[in-house]
C-alpha cells in the first residue's frame, strides 16, 4: 500500500500546485499578457514588457482607468505557442483580468487568440503582423502593427508621383515576404504601375546575379524586395556590381536595421526601406516616450517597446471611450476607434487587422537612416533620384 | 500481475477521470500537459530505457504526428481519425527507420535519430506548399475538438503508454529487451532476436507519440516546426524518465509529475531559474541516482530483472 500513497501524494501535489494561481480581487483593474521572458524572443520580450509597465506607470499617474488603479498580471510564455494558449486560458479564468494584451511573435498569436476567442475576449495585439491572424474570421483579435500587405504602399505612391512606371519585385519565399509581394502587386495594380519582373527566392539566397542582370535588361525604374537583411544586404552589393540601375531601390527588412548602413558604406546611400516605428517619429508623444524610456531603463526603445506602450494606450482609448470593462461594448469600441498613440495611428477594419497605420518609410542619407515617409511624420526629406553609381 | 500491483494505476486513472469535475481550465491544461509529457516520457522508455538505446529523436514522430493531424483536420477529416491516422504515420515512418538505424549501435543510433528530428523540421520548413512553412498551421476552432475531448484523448494515450510499459515488462518481450541493454552480444548468443526485437519495441515507442503530437496540434490550436520539432522537448523526456527510474513501469510517472509540478512552481515566478534547475537536476541525476527516485524505495529491492517474467 506503500506505493499507492506515494504515488497519489505526487499527484495531489501536482494538482494543489496547479490551483494556486493567486487571484486577486481588490477594485484594481487588471491587464493580463504574456511576454517572452526566454525562449527565441526573449529579448525583444523584454524591451515589449518595459513598454507594458511604463504605460502601466503613466497611466496610473494619471489616475487610472475610469478612476481604478491599473495593475499589469503577466507570465513569461517561454516564446511557445503551446504555452501561450495555456497562459491566456489562465488570465480569462484563473486570474479573471479584465483586459488582455496579445504575446510577441505571430506564432504564439495566433495560438493565444483562439483562446481569447473562444472566451469572446478582445485581444489587443501587439506583437504580430502576419496577415494569417486576421484571416480566420476572428472577431476578438485587433492589431496594432502595420500588416506586411502595406509596407511599402508608401513607397509605391512616391514611384507614382514622380512619374515612375516599371516596377521589378523579387521576394524571398517565406510568408512575411510573400505577404509583402501580394501586397506589392495590389498596390501596384491600383497605382496604375507596371509590374515588369517578379520572382522568388530561396530564403537563404544570396547569389541575385542571374537575376539582377535579367532586370537589368528589362530597365525598371523601381526595384522593390521582400527581403530580409542578408538578402538585401547580399542583393544591392551585386546591383553594384553589374552596375543595375533604378531610382529607387526598396527593401521589406533589411534597410531598416542598424547594420544595413555600416555593412554596405557607400552603397546604402538612397537604399529605402520599412519600419514599423522610430524613435525619431514626427508624432505627438513620440519623443516624450523615447526620452522616458531612455531614462527608465538606459537604452533608445525599439518598435517592440513602443508597440508595448502603443497597445495600453489602444485599451485607454476604449475604455474612456465606452466608460466601461464591458467586452461586448469594448469589442465594438475597438472596431471603431480611431487614435493615435505613440506607436502610430490605430485604425482597424472590419476583420480587426490594422489598416491605419501606415508603413514608415526609412532611407540612408548620409550614412544614416531617417524617416522621410509619410511625409507628416517625416523627420527628413526624400533624397531622389537614387545616385548613379558612377558618381558616387 | 497481482492485482496490488496494478492497484495504483486504476486509482491514478479513476482521479484523472474525475478531475474535469473539479478543475479549471487552466488546470486542466495543466494536467493535460502533464499526461502528455507521461505518454511520451513512457515511450521513449520503451524503446530507451528498456534497450538502452538512447533516441535523441523521439520528437520527431511527435513532429510528424502534429503535421498529420493538423493537416488532416485541415482537409476535413474527424479530430480522431486524424490523431489515429497521426499515429499510422508516425507508425510507418519509424517501422523502415528502425529496420534500418538499429543496426547501429552505441552513439551512432542516438546521432541518426538527432538527424532524423532535424530531417523531419527542415521538411516541416521548406515544404511550403504542403505545410506552410516556417509560419506554421493555424487550426481553425470550429473544427477543433473541445479542451474536454482533449483532455480525455490525452489520459486515454497516457494509461496507453503505461499499460503498454507494464505489460512489456513482465513479457518475454521485456526480459529480452533488457537482455540486450546488458550484452547485446550475450543476448543474440543465448537466442535473442535482438534486431527483431529492437525494431518492434522502436515502432511501438514511435506510435504514441504519433497520436499526441496530433492531440498537441488540437489543444494548441496552431503548430510551427521549431515548436513540434523540439529537441527541448526530447530532453525533458530523458529527464523524466532517468529521474523516476529508467526501464520502470512507474518511474516516468513520478519523473513527469514531479518535473511539470516544479516547473509550474517556479516558472511564474523565476522565468530563467526553472530552466537552471532543470539543468542541475539532470547533472544530479546523473551522478547521485543514476537509476531513478524508484531506486530509492525500499519496497522495490526485491524486484530483481532476474525474476521478471512470471514473478507475482
Amino acid at each position: 500500500m506503500k506505493r499507492i500513497h506515494f504515488l497519489l501524494a505526487g499527484f495531489g501535489v501536482g494538482i494543489a500546485l496547479a490551483s494556486a494561481g493567486v487571484p486577486a480581487q481588490t477594485k484594481e483593474i487588471v491587464v493580463g499578457t504574456s511576454v517572452a521572458l526566454t525562449g527565441k524572443y526573449a529579448r525583444t520580450g523584454q524591451e515589449q514588457l518595459n513598454g507594458f509597465q511604463l504605460w502601466v506607470e503613466d497611466v496610473n499617474r494619471r489616475g487610472g482607468l475610469l478612476g481604478r488603479k491599473v495593475r499589469l498580471a503577466y507570465y513569461d510564455d517561454e516564446s511557445k505557442p503551446d504555452t501561450g494558449a495555456k497562459l491566456y486560458e489562465k488570465l480569462i479564468t484563473g486570474d479573471k483580468v479584465d483586459l488582455l494584451i496579445g504575446p510577441y511573435s505571430s506564432g504564439v498569436t495566433l495560438a493565444a487568440s483562439t483562446v481569447a476567442e473562444k472566451h469572446r475576449f478582445p485581444i489587443i495585439s501587439a506583437g504580430a503582423s502576419s496577415s494569417k491572424i486576421w484571416a480566420r474570421g476572428y472577431k476578438n483579435v485587433f492589431g496594432l502593427y502595420t500588416p506586411a500587405t502595406t509596407y511599402m504602399d508608401q513607397i509605391l505612391a512616391l514611384a507614382k508621383e514622380k512619374g515612375l512606371k516599371r516596377v521589378a519585385l523579387i521576394h524571398a519565399d517565406t510568408a512575411f515576404p510573400r505577404d509583402v509581394a501580394r501586397g506589392v502587386e495590389a498596390s501596384a495594380k491600383r497605382l496604375g504601375l507596371e509590374l515588369v519582373f517578379k520572382e522568388e527566392y530561396g530564403k537563404a539566397s544570396t547569389d541575385f546575379a542571374a537575376m539582377i542582370l535579367k532586370i537589368k535588361a528589362l530597365k525598371p525604374d523601381v526595384v522593390v524586395g521582400g527581403s530580409y537583411l542578408p538578402d538585401s544586404t547580399a542583393f544591392m552589393r551585386q546591383a553594384r556590381e553589374y552596375q543595375l540601375y533604378a531610382k529607387i531601390f526598396a527593401f521589406a527588412v533589411g534597410p531598416g536595421l542598424p547594420d544595413f548602413g555600416p555593412n554596405l558604406g557607400a552603397i546604402a546611400e538612397g537604399v529605402m526601406g520599412n519600419s514599423q516605428w522610430e524613435p525619431t517619429l514626427n508624432l505627438p508623444g513620440v519623443k516624450t516616450f523615447a526620452k522616458q524610456y531612455e531614462q527608465r531603463y538606459g537604452h533608445v526603445p525599439g518598435y517592440h517597446a513602443a508597440g508595448g506602450y502603443g497597445a495600453g494606450q489602444v485599451l485607454e482609448a476604449a475604455v474612456k471611450m465606452t466608460r466601461s470593462f464591458d467586452r461586448d461594448k469594448l469589442r465594438r469600441a475597438l472596431l471603431k476607434l480611431d487614435t493615435t498613440t505613440a506607436f502610430g495611428r490605430y485604425k482597424v477594419d472590419a476583420t480587426g487587422m490594422q489598416l491605419g497605420k501606415p508603413g514608415y518609410t526609412v532611407q540612408w542619407i548620409g550614412g544614416s537612416r531617417h524617416v522621410i515617409l509619410p511625409p507628416s511624420v517625416a523627420a527628413r526629406k526624400t533624397t531622389y533620384p537614387f545616385k548613379p553609381w558612377d558618381k558616387r | 500481475m497481482s492485482l496490488k500491483s496494478i492497484a495504483p494505476g486504476i486509482v491514478l486513472a479513476l482521479l484523472a477521470v474525475a478531475a474535469p469535475a473539479m478543475a479549471s481550465d487552466y488546470q486542466l491544461l495543466f494536467l493535460l500537459q502533464l499526461l502528455m509529457m507521461i505518454a511520451l516520457a513512457q515511450s521513449w522508455n520503451l524503446i530507451s530505457g528498456m534497450t538502452g538505446y538512447v533516441s535523441l529523436g523521439h520528437t520527431a514522430f511527435f513532429g510528424v504526428g502534429a503535421y498529420a493531424g493538423a493537416l488532416l483536420l485541415q482537409w476535413g477529416f474527424p479530430w480522431w481519425l486524424a490523431i489515429f491516422k497521426g499515429a499510422g504515420i508516425a507508425l510507418l515512418v519509424a517501422a523502415p527507420l528502425g529496420v534500418l538505424t538499429l543496426r547501429l549501435r552505441g552513439p551512432y543510433f542516438a546521432i541518426a535519430m538527432l538527424g532524423l528530428n532535424e530531417i523531419g523540421r527542415l521538411v516541416a520548413t521548406l515544404w511550403v506548399d504542403l505545410t506552410q512553412g516556417g509560419d506554421g498551421i493555424p487550426l481553425s476552432p470550429a473544427r477543433l475538438p473541445t479542451l474536454l475531448q482533449n483532455y480525455y484523448t490525452m489520459l486515454t494515450l497516457a494509461v496507453l503508454a503505461t499499460s503498454l510499459i507494464a505489460w512489456v515488462r513482465y513479457n518475454r518481450l521485456g526480459l529480452e529487451l533488457r537482455a540486450i541493454r546488458e550484452d547485446e552480444e550475450a543476448a543474440e548468443m543465448v537466442g535473442v532476436n535482438t534486431t527483431r526485437n529492437k525494431v518492434i519495441a522502436f515502432a511501438l515507442s514511435a506510435v504514441i507519440p504519433g497520436a499526441a503530437g496530433a492531440v498537441y496540434a488540437f489543444y494548441t490550436s496552431y503548430i510551427d516546426p521549431v515548436s513540434v520539432f523540439a529537441p527541448a522537448l526530447n530532453i525533458q523526456m530523458i529527464v523524466m524518465v532517468l529521474l523516476g527510474g529508467s526501464g520502470t513501469v512507474w518511474g516516468p510517472v513520478i519523473g513527469a509529475v514531479l518535473v511539470r509540478t516544479l516547473h509550474e512552481l517556479t516558472w511564474a515566478q523565476f522565468p530563467a531559474l526553472h530552466l537552471a534547475l532543470l539543468g542541475v537536476l539532470i547533472v544530479a541525476i546523473v551522478l547521485f541516482l543514476p537509476k531513478g527516485i524508484l531506486s530509492l524505495a525500499p519496497w522495490r529491492r526485491r524486484v530483481r530483472p532476474d525474476r521478471a517474467p512470471g514473478s507475482p
